[in-house]
């Protein structure tokens, strides 16, 4: 693949969209560049196994560039991007769980993943990550916009369509589960 | 900083090492060309699925009109062609017997059966009744 076109890479997501629905599908790439890695951030900690992770951003990428007519800069992109990531994640599980293969909130993560990671890992990591898995998904995603992407509350609900004083409560609701688990 | 912020900064610091693995792992270029792939197969696939209905479209009107040209050269059949005539604008010179024979030939007609030897309930229609049961048979 061609090396990421520097006026593109230095451009705005909104500048990058607009391209993209003009038809440059170099817009596009830089986007998936520019977001990709956050994505599949949030997408392994909200209980995606390591082996969809992949698989899980581009149909993220992909819905999100079908539906990018509906996005009207209520909040960044890259925060629009991940309600989508949560909403494919979610519709995996529930495939997961017709196909009777193994529901992503038991499988936590790929377990014969890098031998290496499973090492490093610290034991207070995966017990966060189940402990993740248990709470209510609009907890879970409040949390991990504000602990793991570092969202102010006003965008969290900007993107999520709730008010700001209630990302906050589920944000306390989550953080007061979690440590219950952890401690 | 307190013990109550230190525990949520480790909460947060955790949070953020979470799937820092499956992120790093993540070909970012690859990912990007798999995705505009993906975008280019569906597109394909929205455009074959507006088309293909038009093409049946076209392919079933040119069926159709080439058989109906094929139809009237060869004098196939027509459809008889004759004025509206309803039944009851007869009724008016009919006696009562006559309309309940008319009515037990219907009978005869629609059942593809003998009429019954006795019908009581024609008999004991006056002839206007019975010339508006013709009519409602009429439609």
């Amino acid at each position: 693949m061609a090396s990421p076109d520097p006026v593109a890479a230095s451009s705005s997501d909104a500048a990058l969209i607009a391209a993209w629905q003009a038809g440059d599908e170099q817009a596009a790439a830089e986007l998936v560049r520019r977001h990709a890695r956050a994505l599949a951030r949030f997408l392994a900690s909200g209980g995606a196994r390591d082996a969809d992770v992949d698989d899980l951003v581009q149909e993220t990428f992909i819905r999100a560039f079908r539906a990018v007519g509906k996005f009207r800069g209520q909040c960044q992109f890259r925060t629009w991007l991940l309600t989508i990531g949560g909403n494919v994640l979610k519709d995996a599980g529930r495939r997961a769980a017709r196909e009777k293969v193994v529901p992503l909130d038991d499988a936590l993560r790929d377990r014969d993943g890098d031998p290496h990671e499973q090492a490093v890992a610290g034991e207070a990591a995966d017990r966060l990550r189940e402990a993740l898995l248990r709470l209510p998904r609009m907890q879970r995603e409040v949390f991990l916009l504000r602990a793991q992407q570092g969202l102010a509350y006003e965008e969290i609900a900007a993107a999520l369509e709730t008010s700001a004083g209630a990302a906050r409560v589920h944000y306390h609701h989550a953080v007061r589960r979690l440590k219950e688990h952890l401690e | 900083m307190n013990d109550h912020e230190l525990h949520d900064a480790k909460l947060q610091e955790l949070a953020r090492q979470l799937g820092a693995q499956a992120a790093e792992r993540l070909n970012v270029q690859a990912t990007a060309a798999a995705v505009l792939r993906r975008l280019s197969v569906r597109e394909q696939e929205r455009t074959l699925w507006w088309m293909q209905p038009s093409w049946l479209r076209a392919a079933a009107a040119v069926v159709l009109i080439a058989g109906g040209v094929a139809l009237w050269h060869t004098g196939g059949p027509r459809l008889p062609v004759h004025p509206s005539h309803y039944v009851a604008e007869d009724l008016n010179g009919l006696s009562a017997d006559d309309l309940r024979n008319v009515l037990s030939g219907l009978d005869q007609t629609l059942n593809g059966t003998e009429p019954a030897e006795a019908e009581p309930g024609l008999n004991e229609l006056s002839p206007e009744q019975l010339k508006a049961v013709l009519r409602s048979l009429e439609g």
